[in-house]
């Protein structure tokens, strides 16, 4: 009998397997492909303080073994999502962790007052590594020390559940951005964000994506997640989600290995909405297979 | 209910306007699909290319249905190269089809490019529903014109090597003086463009007009918003899904 139970940051998960924010939306249109029941928690579609109508479209094209994309966070905003969303999500059995994304360290503790105290929402997982909105600065608000100190410490002051940073590999000292976070009290980091990239139309000569540049995501930002998560690990004791062109249970052993507590399926659920269900069933196998009594035993240990 | 399945091809072969054709055996109820829904293919199992191929249904023959498609790019070449008896992983039906609203006897079915894939399953329906039907396609010339199995169907190419020079909407606005407004009702599927014509042609002549919107999707589930198009609402437009709120749309709700 294998466990694939965890507790991270506080959160209690019946496996290590869960649904990117950004993929699964609030959760209902999956829900009519598969149980929900069956992963270990869901990070719902970014929710802003007012509603957004998100980026004009063409918003994704496909790359090789990825694809960019630039939705621009369309979502009805956070009093829709607590009327209307999170209840529908209260029918199920799993935690419900809603990501969050603001323009100023105003609107994500804002968020965090509000939703932290929403019944349903056990975690906030706070977004500072969008690539698809623009802020005061130019570029993600993770590529600032001091904004991730600012915004993590706003939101930590506030918030009743535990807190996740989400972070891009896109900076130029990783393993400071990671402490960063963590100094400022975040209970666990989600790893990592998409990569920008830009993709053009040879024979149009234009953009494949209305808003030019576009998150990448998919298999092909693999390597790098794994190596984000591998130095996050050996700099802080935070937990870590690791996210990234997981598509199978290998690539969720290999986050795993390089120091995941938890890893979230993104991309791979637009081809194959079964492809988180999948990965939880294969590692159950896996543990079996390999003689390992719990999930947790996974997490970190890397030869090297 | 969407479903995954494993679909077994019966046939994949090439057909008028350059098209191919393929049938598979959907093991979900084909008897509960209608004209306008879609099905995705994931065009290989493993690797490139990596996202779903969206396709109208193009005919529904329980248990089985046929598409409708052209070898344009690396999914579609894959397809073009899968040999019957093989299996493809259909997921579907997805979307909402066309409905026919109370009282209209007469239809005008207009398809351009890929569009006409939907408009020809819609057409089988109509015609077992005894609804008279006006078919009108448009296409760059002749040889990319599809109209195997649409008895009657007027012509429009732009360069004039099939049926009438010009563009679709030509003929459709010479059709549309001569029908009644109040019984008719006219379905389109094509490029933006010319369902933006069609749109303004139908809005013209005060008849009622449902178009089926082509859009780059990614999970065609209405979990990604990718293929937002732009309806019309008090405070301006609000972006709506075309795979779940769609594809099929009232024209006269789209903000062009």
């Amino acid at each position: 009998m294998v466990n694939l139970k965890i507790n991270i940051a506080g959160i209690k998960m019946k496996n290590p397997v869960v649904l990117a924010s950004g993929t699964c939306g609030f959760g209902k249109e999956l829900a009519d492909i598969f149980d929900l029941n069956i992963l270990g928690a869901i990070i719902v579609k970014g929710t802003t303080l007012l509603p957004r109508a998100g980026n004009k479209p063409p918003r994704v094209a496909e790359t090789y073994f990825g694809m960019l994309n630039s939705i621009g966070l369309q979502n009805p905003g956070v009093a829709a999502v607590i009327k209307e969303k999170i209840p529908y999500l209260r029918s199920f059995n799993l935690p419900v962790i809603v990501n969050i994304s603001g323009n100023s360290k105003d609107e994500y503790a804002a968020l965090a007052k509000v939703l932290s105290r929403t019944e349903g929402v056990s975690g906030l997982e706070v977004n500072i590594s969008c690539p698809n909105i623009k802020h005061k600065h130019a570029g993600l608000f993770c590529q600032s020390l001091r904004d991730i100190a600012e915004i993590t410490t706003a939101v930590k002051r506030v918030s009743k559940v535990p807190v996740f940073v989400k972070l891009s590999a896109e900076v130029s000292d990783f393993k400071q951005t990671v402490k960063t976070a963590e100094r400022a009290g975040a209970d666990g980091l989600s790893l990592i964000n998409t990569l920008r990239g830009m993709a053009i139309d040879i024979k149009t000569r234009r953009p494949k994506i209305a808003n030019v540049i576009g998150g990448l995501s998919g298999p092909a930002i693999k390597p790098i997640g794994i190596r984000a998560v591998y130095e996050a690990y050996n700099s802080v004791k935070i937990p870590i989600i690791g996210m990234g062109g997981i598509t199978g249970v290998e690539d969720a052993v290999e986050y795993m290995l390089a120091g995941a507590s938890a890893v979230a399926v993104g991309t791979a659920t637009f081809y194959d909405p079964f492809a988180s269900v999948k990965i939880a069933s294969g590692l159950k196998a896996y543990l079996e297979r390999n003689k390992l009594s719990s999930v947790i035993k996974l997490t970190g240990k890397v030869t090297l | 209910m969407k479903k995954i399945i494993e679909g077994r091809i019966i046939f994949n072969e090439k057909t008028s306007g350059g098209y191919y054709n393929m049938r598979i055996k959907a093991a979900w109820n084909a008897e509960n699909v209608v004209p306008g829904q879609f099905v995705t293919l994931k065009t290989n199992e493993n690797g490139m290319p990596l996202i779903r191929r969206p396709m109208g249904i193009f005919k529904i023959a329980p248990p089985h249905i046929e598409i409708l498609y052209k070898k344009i790019g690396s999914g579609t070449g894959l397809l073009s190269k899968m040999k019957p008896g093989e299996t493809i992983s259909v997921l579907g039906p997805l979307g909402n089809g066309f409905t026919l609203p109370e009282g209209r006897k007469s239809a005008i079915l207009v398809g351009g490019g890929y569009g006409i894939s939907p408009i020809a399953c819609l057409y089988e329906e109509l015609k077992r529903k005894k609804v008279k039907i006006l078919i009108v396609i448009g296409a760059k010339n002749k040889s990319l014109v599809f109209k195997k199995g649409l008895p009657g169907a007027k012509i429009a190419t732009e360069d004039g090597s099939d049926g009438m020079k010009g563009l679709v909407t030509d003929l459709l606005e010479k059709l549309c003086q001569k029908v009644s407004c109040s019984t008719n009702v006219i379905y389109a599927c094509g490029p933006e463009q010319m369902l933006k014509a069609v749109a303004k042609v139908a809005k013209k002549h005060n008849i009622s007009c449902s178009v089926s919107m082509e859009a780059l999707m990614a999970c065609g589930v209405g979990v990604c918003l990718s293929c937002v198009c732009a309806l019309k609402v008090k405070s301006g437009f609000e972006y709506k899904r075309v795979c779940t709120d769609g594809p099929v749309f009232d024209a006269g709700e789209l903000d062009w």
